[in-house]
């Protein structure tokens, strides 16, 4: 590339800064619905039936269409307040023999944020209490840069 | 400021742009990318306690921050007691897991061009919000040299005011033994990302499910466990963005 901007720091010649032949995470500020956005959700008490196991229950609090054409990285922040404290991707509320998380996923039309109880053992039902956290915020940020996949949920493994 | 470059995102005075709202200011660094590898794993992972594989060598003589997802499994792979990605300061590797087999799997390096592990600190200049930023067409794109100034795709441009670049207010290593705190002098809770490290190795970072939660204050971030017990030193990037405010 011929033409750019490289800045330094003062002495350094290290291009630690910035180097326009080099590509950044960057959110869009010109999309709407806006690709960075703080909302509140609040979980319902949702059942693992036994009847499905070991099929997960799961509801979507939160979705919305990016409208990039490829499924895009993104990361998200859960304000939880009870605890005072943010999680990066997704919180664990409980985990052990059931998970209950809340967390996200992405495809290439939409973002969601889901809350999702995982019952491993399939014993008998399981009722999620995350109903009593009250309201959850979160803050998301939808690059526009892919994340290199289909979907992109963020506890398949 | 003395000498530089600082420019604001569009619809914002660049007076009073919070730090947060400069999609370019010569003090500090961004979340630059230094490599975008979309590659595969090799076919035959036999796992070996202890034992790693080369992924790609990077040769940036420091640790970087990174990240990996797998688009196989799809979903991040972190790294956490002695397993998963890891880097040192010349090649990105692999500590074979018992539990996954990755054999063949293909997978997107994205490794930044920022030394996690070093000590850095960028000045503070503005963090009290006086205007939300809103984009109105008037500002700079950089193109990423392939001429096509029309087009409303902005990775086509490394550099452009219409869109949030993340700047980095700190990097460095704490020590936890439960919990671990970093100061920031922010003002208000930022927003983090942190993995594990030691002596000569620094973990990917897992953006979708971050082995530590955080409490945060003004001033301080504490990691705290997501679910295991933390223990042992943690590089971190404190940005410049807020978690309470969305500009």
């Amino acid at each position: 590339m011929k033409y750019g901007i490289i800045t330094a720091q003062k002495s350094v010649e290290e291009t630690l800064q910035l180097d326009t032949r080099k590509a950044r995470l960057q959110i869009d500020l010109t999309r709407d619905p806006e690709h960075l956005q703080i909302i509140n959700v609040k979980a319902t008490a949702i059942v693992a039936r036994l009847a499905t196991w070991p099929a997960p229950a799961e509801e979507v609090l939160f979705t919305m269409k990016h409208n990039l054409g490829y499924t895009p990285k993104v990361l998200v922040y859960f304000f939880i307040p009870s605890v005072q404290a943010y999680a990066v991707g997704t919180y664990f509320y409980q985990y052990g023999t059931a998970d209950d998380i809340f967390t996200y996923s992405v495809t290439d039309t939409s973002f969601s944020i889901i809350h999702r109880l995982t019952d491993y053992f399939g014993f008998f039902d399981v009722t999620s209490t995350a109903n009593t956290l009250g309201d959850i915020r979160v803050k998301f940020l939808i690059f526009s840069n892919p994340v290199g996949a289909v979907t992109n949920d963020a506890t398949d493994t | 400021m003395a000498n530089g470059i600082t420019v604001s995102q569009e619809g914002i005075d660049v007076r009073q742009a919070l730090d947060s709202q400069k999609v370019l200011d010569s003090r500090w660094r961004y979340f630059e990318i230094a490599f975008e590898v979309d590659m595969s794993l090799p076919p035959s992972i036999v796992y070996s306690s202890g034992k790693s594989i080369d992924v790609f060598t990077h040769g940036l003589g420091f640790l970087p921050a990174f990240d990996c997802y797998d688009v196989t499994s799809g979903a991040y792979i972190g790294y956490d007691a002695g397993v998963g990605m890891a880097s040192d300061t010349d090649k990105i590797y692999l500590m074979i897991e018992s539990i996954t087999n990755r054999s063949n799997h293909k997978i997107l390096l994205r490794i930044y061009n920022v030394p996690i592990t070093e000590e850095y600190e960028a000045p503070i200049r503005q963090t009290f919000l006086s205007k939300k930023s809103a984009p109105n067409g008037i500002g700079i794109k950089i193109n990423d040299g392939s001429g096509e100034f029309d087009s409303s795709d902005i990775r086509k441009y490394p550099l452009t005011t219409s869109a949030k670049a993340l700047a980095i207010q700190k990097t460095g290593i704490v020590v936890a033994s439960g919990t671990a705190t970093i100061t920031h002098g922010l003002g208000s809770p930022p927003l983090f990302l942190a993995a594990y490290t030691g002596p000569n190795f620094v973990g990917a970072l897992n953006l979708g499910k971050m082995p530590f939660m955080a409490r945060s204050t003004g001033d301080t971030v504490t990691l705290i466990p997501a679910q295991n017990t933390i223990v042992g030193p943690i590089a971190y990037i404190v940005f410049k963005d807020f978690g309470e405010i969305a500009i």
